[in-house]
């Protein structure tokens, strides 16, 4: 009586012949993606080593693999903060231009800083202009 | 780390079978080439950098998650097709039953010795009848018997006991060998 490794061996040897009877076109697209994925590895190790012999090969490697599979992410980053530093700079140069006009205009002022704070100045200047 | 070699000899062995079972598993030969291409480029691009030792239970889990990651998509394209099926053609329906296939093809008979057309109609029996097993039972019975795991590199692959591989791989043997005997195929 034939055990079940027995039953399962006559089942194989069938299998196994009509993976020998497998049409000339399945056989060549299996080829092909064999060859694909063969190629892929190949390439990826070729970049690797050149990266390694560049010296900063690692660093670059992580990260550039990194970037690969997140490419969009990546790029909305790359957007976001380039938006955002250039808001940054442009609100450092308005604040510092307001900053320096001040000093400027008060350092190169005839009159003394403390007049401006005086409230009959105003007055006098006004009458005096009149004259 | 495998070298690119024992990565193109791997799959040179196993791309055969490989396309068989997605074959049973989705029943359309142009589908299961594309799940066999994808599994090729996946491990390459994820787990060439393993040993070679570890590509036969790698490549399997793989497979199997291409077929289920194919199977998601159909559904998917099933819905919509259904959702929208009166706006065209309904697609045919070309089950290829291989009994229909060989029963209306007379012009090979007269080529082919009796054994050997007796042969082609039991393969197309049984790979008829692996396509219609469970597909747990097909996938433990293919990796025990056909790819030639042990039952704990079965489980492993699997995710399951080993006790659930071995059942599945007993109910898969005799509902296939029932069939066998039906059809009265025996060994010679």
């Amino acid at each position: 009586m034939n055990t079940e490794q027995d039953k399962a061996k006559e089942i194989i040897d069938l299998l196994d012949e009509g993976t020998s009877r497998l049409d000339r076109k399945v056989l060549d697209r299996l080829y092909t993606a064999r060859t694909q994925a063969v190629g892929r590895l190949v390439e990826r190790r070729q970049l690797a080593a050149r990266q390694e012999a560049d010296g900063v090969g690692h660093v670059l490697r992580l990260t550039g693999d990194y970037f690969q599979e997140h490419r969009i992410a990546a790029s909305a980053f790359i957007v976001i903060a380039a938006t955002l530093l250039v808001f940054a700079m442009s609100q450092h140069l308005t604040t510092k231009s307001s900053a320096e006009f001040g000093d400027a205009f008060l350092l190169g002022a005839e009159l003394p800083p403390e007049a401006f704070v005086d409230k009959g100045f105003d007055a006098w200047l006004a009458r005096t202009s009149q004259r | 780390m495998a070298t690119p070699q024992e990565l193109s000899d791997f799959l040179a062995q196993v791309e055969r079978r490989a396309f068989k079972q997605a074959v049973y598993a989705v029943r359309d030969e142009h589908g299961a080439l594309d799940i066999v291409q994808d599994s090729m480029m996946k491990l390459s691009e994820k787990y060439a950098d393993k040993p070679a030792a570890e590509f036969p239970m790698l490549f399997q889990r793989i497979l199997q998650n291409t077929i289920k990651d194919y199977w998601r998509r159909q559904k998917v394209r099933t819905l919509w097709t259904t959702l929208f099926s009166s706006f065209g053609k309904a697609e045919d329906d070309d089950d290829n039953d291989p009994l229909e296939i060989l029963a209306g093809d007379p012009d090979n008979d007269d080529d082919q010795p009796e054994a050997e057309l007796q042969r082609r109609q039991t393969l197309a029996i049984i790979e008829d009848a692996i396509s219609r097993l469970p597909a747990r039972q097909r996938e433990a019975f293919i990796l025990r018997y056909w790819e030639d795991m042990d039952v704990a590199e079965t489980a492993i692959s699997m995710g399951c006991s080993e006790g659930s591989v071995k059942t599945h791989c007993s109910r898969a043997v005799h509902t296939l060998a029932a069939i066998l005997e039906k059809h009265g195929f025996s060994k010679r």
